[in-house]
């Protein structure tokens, strides 16, 4: 009973004793709450057609928006409140006087502790509590508080507790650790940051040392998500705050969803931190006041895990800014440079003396040994990381995303709330499995050992006549990127990127094996994906010459897409890399500011006899022909890029070199012999069936019509375009 | 009690208590001299329980203090630069202490703290040094622990507060069971509080004495014999710590009790002798020197 009282005592006096705290925290949730919900409400009312369009109402908006996933703005205020409570309370730790007296009080370290631990909660909830109580009030004076807002607000205390605690208990635990306050504020950040640190620098050494790596996924998602080094709270609180990974559709619908199994580990972690910042507590030597690190022991550790680290990451930065970022020589120099000063400078600080600097010699060639190892095992692939492919026996699956072979457009409107993410790789390396086919593995083997590489250059005026130039950009016309996942047996996934020349037949034989698996077609675009079917809105369809959109039944879009799929399923890699396409289509939503793609624009060649009927019946003749007479003029311009980008869409123009037509015989004869732009864009250098040395611009006489841009098929560039143009 | 049995204590490369053992009888005031460095503030920091001893032990009334709140509810610490709450007043920390002891006596505090003329609703950050540690007496006297630990406590107040702070120790001593410790790196200063004195140097303790003892023990006298033969047989039969002649006046420092020593010199029928005030400072300098420490150079 006694001990009750004092504990309760024990919490009063903490508080008494930081009553600024309690004070300075409620200014902080003022501006971030109730301030921010007054600003938001009101800018939502000044644009509710705006809000309304997107099919939310203000009621949803509090509870989805500002105590859903907007919760984050409010966690960054309360990660700084937990920093600043768990310094303020364990400042003591660092102060001889005080130390003196709080240790010499007849209170048990344990009680001494908690009670601490238990103030700097209190002194952070009941502010915090009675701002969200309010912002409660606001939203229903607002008419914007319905019953699903009353989960939200449970969640999102429940929420803002755990991640206060989270950051409190690493606060609390550096502040144990060291002796000194600015120490202890330094460590606050490193064991606050750490992994997401280390898994920062990982990603930019693999980017730099091993021309396979490849992550897939968004790129907060990759550093902090994937990795089982995600201990820090900031790798956690990354993880919880960053959009999901919208490579399924149940994915992407949780957006504006946390991961409520994801916040037990944050829970866990707390407890973890929180026991151990106890037990070091209880360890602690009273008179470790004042030095810089409370444990001795743990002086060598802290110092490798700050040196070695630290250093590469310079180096990072010397190659990045320096002339040549591929260059070896000034990468070493910051890593170098950064290792001495380092482990002068952590020397110095841990003895808070300039002799420290010298101490330690040993651990000083430990850690020299150590950099020089990695460095040497990055520099040189010495675990093979580049040259590995799995052995067949281990493969359970493979997933292949080969660039610009089938659209997939970027952005997804998969729920009421907005758009989604979606990269071309990310969602075949999710979605796509392929299983036994040997083909899959040859052309990894093959690309591995091959170990092509591209390389660029840095233009300048001349540089299409220097020799290696021209070699070079010959060789690499070809050059295609190809992105594999393995799915190992083991449960492992390993993700590699190479690439490969499509001149070389025996890799085009082996990617016409892929294309050809029908596993592969449908892993590699949503349309699909039984799973991914959301009702459109439109089908653009786009012809050679002409565009339109449809707007067709759930039943007729079922028709079409079915139709389309099982032709598709037909198509073949060197259709795809011959034959002229007759147009494409585009499976979109539309609303008053846009479409919005879903597909991507999906290719249909002549041979989609039934497709093309089907389009036909549905209001677009993708067959149609323009004649002459729907033509002012055709402007030819010639391809200032070509020397460099034969086989590829860019191109630049100048207006010197442009020659019009008008005779209706020259224009026709052009019409006839060119395919459009739109078409050789989307699948880039796989389309063997243009010339890319002039731009063909067709101007309609229809007012409303636009300008196209059109190539010239292969072998077919009309004479007098050629006489014209000046050119053999 | 207190006793510290083969305490050690080391910071680092640093022994700052070696070996120390001590016994603090209940009842009795006692002195901890040294100078500084010494390892007074060490030797208290563990008897109040702050610190740990790396090996040996501290006991108070056969319990050990370190991490042991109920032995440490006896005992009240006075660091050498007192803690107190931020814009705290004397009344804040009367109630913060209030918390920890149980028998702290708030109106006795507040007595006191009239008595000594500190205002209780007065911002201690603005009171002198000499305030403050007036302060930390009263604070720990009304804790009413039985160990009242005061690490420097005494240096720097004024004779006037001296006095009245040792008025107090008389009067708890008296009316209670009382046990002050009192550091100090000036043994003036603890002259006339000090029942017992013990001497700490580089971390060891020199010597422990009870003051009374060795005032009875220890006289100088000065006399003046007849001749040289009466005089060297007097002289021998003392034990002399210390020797001075100035012409025929001999300045003897000599242990044994007053009347021992007078009877032994009476025997030879001086022409003078008498017995000289001893200051608690030559009972050590004569004492240490014995030991073959300059005690000047130690503590003075």
């Amino acid at each position: 009973m006694i001990s009750r009282n004092l504990f309760s005592k024990l919490v009063r006096q903490d508080l008494k004793k930081r009553i600024w705290c309690p004070v300075l925290i409620f200014i902080a949730y003022f501006l971030s709450m109730e301030v921010r919900l007054l600003m938001e409400t009101e800018k939502y009312l000044k644009n509710a057609r705006e809000y309304n369009d997107d099919l939310y109402d203000i009621a949803t908006y509090v509870s989805h928006f500002f105590f859903g996933r907007e919760a984050w703005i409010v966690s960054v205020v309360t990660c700084v409140i937990a920093f600043l409570c768990g310094i303020s309370g364990y400042a003591y730790l660092h102060s001889r006087v005080q130390i003196d007296t709080y240790h010499s009080l007849p209170v048990s370290k344990t009680q001494l502790f908690w009670s601490k631990y238990i103030s700097g909660i209190l002194q952070f909830f009941f502010p915090f509590l009675i701002h969200t109580l309010i912002c409660a009030g606001i939203a229903a004076n607002r008419d914007a508080f319905g019953m699903e807002t009353v989960p939200a607000v449970m969640s999102y205390i429940v929420l803002q507790l755990v991640v206060f605690v989270l950051a409190y208990s690493t606060t609390v635990l550096a502040a144990v650790l060291t002796g000194n306050v600015i120490v202890s504020i330094l460590g606050t950040c490193v064991l606050f940051a750490y992994s997401t640190f280390v898994s920062v620098l990982t990603d930019l050494l693999a980017h730099r040392f091993f021309q396979t790596y490849y992550t897939y996924g968004n790129q907060l998602g990759v550093w902090f998500g994937e990795r089982i080094s995600c201990f820090s709270p900031l790798s956690m609180l990354l993880r919880l705050f960053a959009r999901p990974y919208s490579v399924t559709q149940e994915s992407a619908q949780t957006f504006f969803k946390y991961d409520s199994a994801y916040m037990w580990v944050l829970i866990a972690a707390a407890a973890v931190y929180s026991l151990a910042a106890y037990v070091l507590y209880l360890k602690r030597a009273s008179e470790a006041a004042g030095r810089p690190i409370a444990f001795r022991a743990a002086e060598p550790v802290i110092r490798t895990m700050l040196v070695i680290p630290v250093s590469f990451f310079v180096a990072v930065f010397f190659s990045v800014i320096s002339p040549d970022s591929a260059s070896d020589k000034w990468f070493l120099f910051g890593l170098v440079f950064s290792f001495v000063i380092l482990s002068v400078l952590i020397g110095i600080i841990f003895r808070l003396d300039i002799r420290g600097a010298f101490l330690h010699k040993r651990q000083f060639l430990f850690n020299a040994a150590c950099t020089a190892l990695i460095f040497v095992v990055l520099r040189y692939d010495v675990t093979g990381y580049d040259t590995y492919v799995p052995a067949d026996a281990q493969l359970q699956g493979c997933a292949v995303s080969v660039c610009n072979l089938m659209p997939l457009t970027q952005h997804v409107r998969v729920s009421p709330f907005g758009y989604h993410h979606l990269g071309a790789d990310d969602y075949r390396m999710a979605n796509m499995v392929i299983q036994d086919n040997p083909s899959v593995t040859a052309l990894a083997r093959k690309a591995a050992e091959e170990q092509l590489t591209y390389q660029r250059f840095d233009y300048y005026e001349g540089i299409e006549q220097v020799p290696k130039y021209i070699d070079t950009m010959e060789r690499q016309q070809q050059y295609q990127q190809i992105a594999f996942c393995y799915r190992l047996r083991n449960g492992r996934t390993v993700n590699r990127i190479y690439y490969i020349d499509l001149a070389d037949a025996d890799t085009l034989r082996l990617l016409s094996d892929i294309f050809a698996d029908q596993d592969y077609k449908l892993g590699a675009t949503p349309l699909f994906n039984d799973s991914w079917h959301i009702a459109f809105d439109v089908v653009r369809c786009k012809s050679n010459f002409r565009t339109g959109e449809i707007r067709l039944t759930p039943e007729m879009q079922a028709e079409l897409i079915g139709t389309y799929q099982k032709e598709y399923m037909e198509l073949a890699l060197d259709t795809v890399i011959h034959v002229i396409p007759v147009g494409t289509v585009d499976f979109a939503t539309k609303n008053d500011y846009g479409y919005t793609s879903y597909s991507g624009k999906m290719m249909v060649y002549p041979q989609f006899t039934e497709t093309i009927a089907l389009l036909q019946e549905f209001g677009f003749d993708m067959e149609a022909k323009l004649t002459a007479d729907d033509v002012e003029k055709i402007r030819v311009q010639k391809n200032l890029d070509y020397s460099r980008y034969q086989n590829e869409t860019a191109y630049t123009v100048s207006e010197e070199d442009t020659v019009e037509f008008t005779g209706k015989k020259q224009i026709q004869q052009i019409l006839d012999s060119v395919v459009s732009d739109g078409f050789v864009w989307e699948i880039g250098s796989f389309a063997d069936y243009f010339d890319g040395q002039y731009i063909v611009e067709i101007q309609y006489k229809a007012k409303d019509s636009i300008e196209n841009d059109y190539h010239f098929i292969k072998g077919q560039i009309p004479d007098f375009v050629k006489i014209s143009a000046k050119t053999d | 009690m207190i006793t510290a049995t083969n305490v050690k204590k080391h910071f680092g490369d640093i022994v700052a208590v070696n070996d120390v053992t001590v016994s603090i009888r209940d009842g009795e005031v006692f002195g901890l001299i040294g100078t500084n460095g010494a390892g007074k503030s060490t030797f208290l920091r563990m008897v109040g329980g702050v610190l740990k001893p790396d090996s040996g032990s501290v006991l108070a009334d056969d319990k050990p203090v370190y991490e042991n709140p109920p032995v440490k509810a006896d005992i009240f610490y006075i660091s050498d630069e007192q803690y107190f709450l931020p814009n705290a007043t004397p009344k804040d920390m009367a109630k913060f202490y209030r918390d920890y002891y149980r028998s702290f006596d708030m109106v006795r505090c507040e007595d006191l703290l009239r008595s000594f003329q500190l205002k209780p609703e007065g911002k201690i950050n603005t009171f002198s040094k000499g305030m403050k540690k007036q302060l930390s007496v009263i604070l720990g006297v009304c804790a009413g622990t039985k160990y009242l630990l005061c690490d420097e406590t005494f240096d720097g107040l004024d004779p006037v507060m001296r006095q009245a702070v040792k008025s107090i120790f008389a009067g708890e001593l008296s009316e209670r069971d009382f046990t002050p410790v009192i550091a100090s790196h000036n043994l003036r200063e603890l002259e006339d509080i000090c029942d017992s004195v013990g001497i700490l140097h580089q971390g060891g303790v020199l010597m422990q004495k009870d003051l009374e003892e060795m005032k009875l023990n220890i006289h100088n006298i000065q006399c003046v014999f007849q001749n040289a033969q009466d005089e060297q047989a007097a002289l021998g039969l003392l034990e002399i710590i210390r020797a001075e002649r100035r012409g025929t006046l001999n300045i003897i420092t000599v242990r044994g009790t007053e009347r021992e020593i007078m009877n032994k010199i009476h025997s030879f029928a001086p022409i003078f002798a008498e017995i000289l005030p001893l200051t608690l400072e030559e009972i050590f300098i004569s004492e240490t020197e014995v030991v073959g420490y300059d005690i000047k150079k130690l503590i003075f």
